[in-house]
């Protein structure tokens, strides 16, 4: 939930500072029909019922991982679009850490708490699921590249209080990039091109 | 009837390829992210 506020926020924001949400119909996606079916299926999988089922979570990781990899195809696709880079990098790094976990992604007990979000695992051990996400509880010192796990919390008391990974602040960045450059109007952005042609453009635009 | 004009305007012109851009990119934020809540917890 966190990215989709992130999301509407920046989008809001953009629009407010003269941005053009027609100019976005400009965009095109190749195969967009793989990231909708990727995330149909995902949704699908986080709210399953019977969190517990041992058997059940492990095809619940193998539905990740490939479901991670039809998105990472997805945004291979499509990285000539503004941001779509970061967002790409995003995706590899969580998708690294979680192939590493069966299909999961890491946070902390303590995070989780930090968080109030507590009440969404059902029995507080290793590994057990945590509720209406893709992450599973796991100690920091038995979690394997945990810098890239679920490690930046906001409070419980602040605004949209949970956790999230460095993949994930890629990844909101990447899409704010995109809607900041596809929103612009055909001028400004031919404008923006010929400048950064002039420059030798931008790596990871 | 011009509503309805409008309406059809929405679901036949560049509106509608709007929506799935934005439709897409939301895709795309959701499938790739992995915050620790997605559902209503807060997260």
């Amino acid at each position: 939930m966190i990215l989709l506020i992130v999301l509407a926020v920046a989008f809001v924001t953009l629009c407010a500072l003269g941005g053009n949400p027609r100019a976005l119909a400009r965009a095109r996606w190749r195969e967009g029909w793989l990231i909708l079916a990727a995330v149909g299926i995902q949704l699908a999988t986080i709210f399953l019922p019977d969190l517990q089922d041992d058997r059940l979570t492990q095809w619940r990781g193998l539905t990740f991982i490939i479901t991670y990899l039809v998105a990472l195809l997805f945004l291979w696709l499509n990285r000539a679009l503004p941001g779509l880079k970061l967002v790409l990098l995003g995706t590899a790094l969580n998708f690294s850490v979680m192939l590493v976990h069966g299909g999961f992604m890491p946070v902390s007990p303590e995070a989780l708490q930090l968080a109030g979000h507590d009440g969404l695992v059902e029995e507080w051990r290793a590994g057990a699921p945590v509720a209406e996400s893709k992450d599973i509880l796991l100690p920091t010192e038995l979690t394997r590249l945990w810098f890239l796990s679920d490690i930046f919390t906001i409070p419980a008391g602040l605004p949209i209080p949970g956790s999230f990974s460095l993949g994930d602040v890629l990844i909101a960045a990447g899409a704010i990039r995109f809607l900041q450059r596809s929103m612009r109007s055909p001028s400004s952005s031919e404008e923006e091109n010929s400048n950064s042609n002039e420059e030798g453009g931008d790596s990871l635009g | 009837m011009k509503g309805i004009f409008n309406l059809g305007a929405w679901l036949t012109g560049p509106y509608l390829h709007l929506v799935y851009v934005l439709l897409v990119l939301v895709a795309l934020v959701l499938a790739g992210g992995a915050p620790e809540t997605i559902g209503g917890g807060g997260g």
